[in-house]
Formats: C-alpha cells, structure tokens, sequence
C-alpha cells in the first residue's frame, strides 16, 4: 500500500517528540508540513539563541533526508495561527491526514471531516499494532499526562489496558 | 582609530530605582562581591530575566484561561510557537482536555492501516465513547 499524506502541526512535533514517537509516523505516513509549521518548528528560542531543540535538529535531519517535504496551501483557515491555518487548510484541500495535538484545531478539524490524529491515539495505535510493547506505550503516556486533560487521558489509559488484558500482557 | 562616541552606539537608558531593607542589600553585596560583574550591570541583567519569566508565565496564564490561543499567548510571551509550546509541555499545561481528543483517530488509525490480529474484540474506544 502506498503510505497515506499525513500534515504535521507543530503540536504533534513538539509533544510527538517529548514522548519520541515521531520516528514511527515513518512507517505509514508520507509527511509533509507547511512553511508556517516549518518556521514555527525552526525558529530559535530568542532566550538561547545557539540552542538547538531535538525537536528542531529531527525536522532538518528528515528534511534533508528527503522524507519530510514542505508543501502548501492554496488558502488559510482564518480564525487560527499560521502554523495550525496552514496545516488545517492544508489537510483538507489535499485530503491528507492531520497529525494535531492542541484541542481548538483539532475540533475544528474533526467538525469539518479531516482525519486528525493525536499523540494519545497514536501512542495506543502503536501498540495496538504491536510496534511498541506495552510497558513502552505505557510509558509513552504517563510522558503525556501531564499535558493532556483527565477526559483524554482515562479513555487512552482503558483502551491500552484493554488491549493488553485481551493479549495477555497485563 | 578614533573611537566612536559612546551616544552612537548605546540606546538612551533610564534609571531605575528600587527600595531594599539593609538585609536584602547586604545580600546582594555579598552575592555582587564574589563575582566580575557590577552590581548595576547584575540588577539590570536580573530584572531582565525575571521580566521575561514573567512574561511566559502571564502567557501561559493567559493560554490556561482560555483569554489567549496558543499563537497569541505565545507572542504575549515572545517566544516561537513552537518554544512556547515545549515550555507548556514542560510546565505541565493541558494542550488536549476535551474528550473528542481520543477515540476518532485510533479508529481512523485502525480503519486504514488495520489492527493487529488479535483484535476482532469489540472496539473498545468507541464502546467507552457511546
């Protein structure tokens, strides 16, 4: 099959990374990003100017491999930022996935019909495709606890548990 | 070389003054003498820091309130979208709260790419959503 489209925002790289799972959209995406979310993700942090995030090295080290491309929208979606405009207006024009994880665009997305996916429900699907094991996974989401409400957290945290009961490795 | 005047080069600075009990001053003598720098050249360095810190975290209260979007409370605290976004992460602010965040992309997920063998069980994400 060929691998789907998939367009980053800059939440999905930023918490993707923080959690290291962004290497894995690899295997079934084709990813691409907009200028906006690739200037967003490469703008140096003007408080350490010299510093360079691991977030920031992945995009250069997948872009000059060839397997991040920069593509644009023809229009923006006007009530959000460049980055999340772009990528919104992006994915929908084009049909492509939305690799999203902050809750304005990501219901914004889901209400205009574009497959969104966020770093919760990726972390589950790859374990549910037994890419990572279940301690990993599990790991993978006590990284995103923090930052991810009770309402998203408790459904992600059944479906791991409920998967790994059914495979025995719970 | 003929050395340029110190007005062409500087921006305009004002002063400042702020008010310290004897202790508060004598610990900043102490912490001033041990170092290369001048006390005034240390203050200034400090109340820039401090302003910046404060900065982010009015903007991240901003973002929590819901008053600010992620690209305005990040222009408040004039860092890179994605700067801020790291910094939220870290200072442990929600980024996903609502309950439509999990669910329809695992399915979306599984749909295209399909699940793993022993999944013919019930899905257990839309279960927990109906």
């Amino acid at each position: 099959m060929e691998k789907p489209w998939a367009v980053l925002d800059t939440s999905f790289w930023v918490l993707g990374h923080r959690v290291d799972v962004l290497v894995y959209l690899l295997r079934f995406f084709t990813l691409c990003g907009p200028d906006a979310v690739r200037d967003e993700v490469l703008t140096p942090d003007p408080r350490y100017p010299r510093r360079v995030y691991g977030y920031q090295e992945f995009w250069r080290v997948l872009e000059a491999q060839g397997t991040l491309a920069v593509r644009n929208p023809t229009q923006r979606v006007a009530q959000f930022h460049a980055g999340e405009a772009a990528a919104l207006a992006l994915a929908q024009e084009a049909d492509w996935w939305l690799l999203i994880n902050e809750q304005r665009a990501l219901t914004f997305a889901r209400q205009q019909g574009i497959r969104a996916v966020t770093v919760p429900e990726f972390v589950v699907y790859l374990y549910e495709a037994q890419v990572l094991s279940y301690r990993s996974a599990l790991a993978k989401l006590a990284g995103l606890a923090a930052n991810t409400g009770q309402r998203v957290m408790q459904p992600a945290r059944e479906a791991l548990a409920q998967l790994a009961e059914r495979r025995g490795e719970r | 070389m003929a050395k340029t005047p110190q007005s062409s080069t500087s921006p305009k600075r004002v002063t400042k003054s702020i008010r310290m009990t004897p202790e508060e001053a004598a610990d900043l003598a102490q912490l001033v003498a041990g170092t290369a720098y001048a006390e005034a050249a240390l203050l200034r360095q400090w109340v820039l820091a401090g302003m910046q810190q404060f900065r982010v975290a009015e903007a991240i209260r901003a973002y929590q309130d819901g008053a600010l979007d992620v690209a305005q409370a990040a222009d408040q605290a004039r860092l890179p979208v994605a700067v801020f976004l790291d910094d939220l992460a870290a200072r442990r602010v929600a980024l996903l709260e609502q309950p439509d965040a999990f669910g329809p992309g695992l399915a979306a997920l599984r749909e295209v790419f399909g699940a793993a063998p022993d999944e013919s069980a019930p899905n257990m994400v839309e279960a927990h959503q109906s």
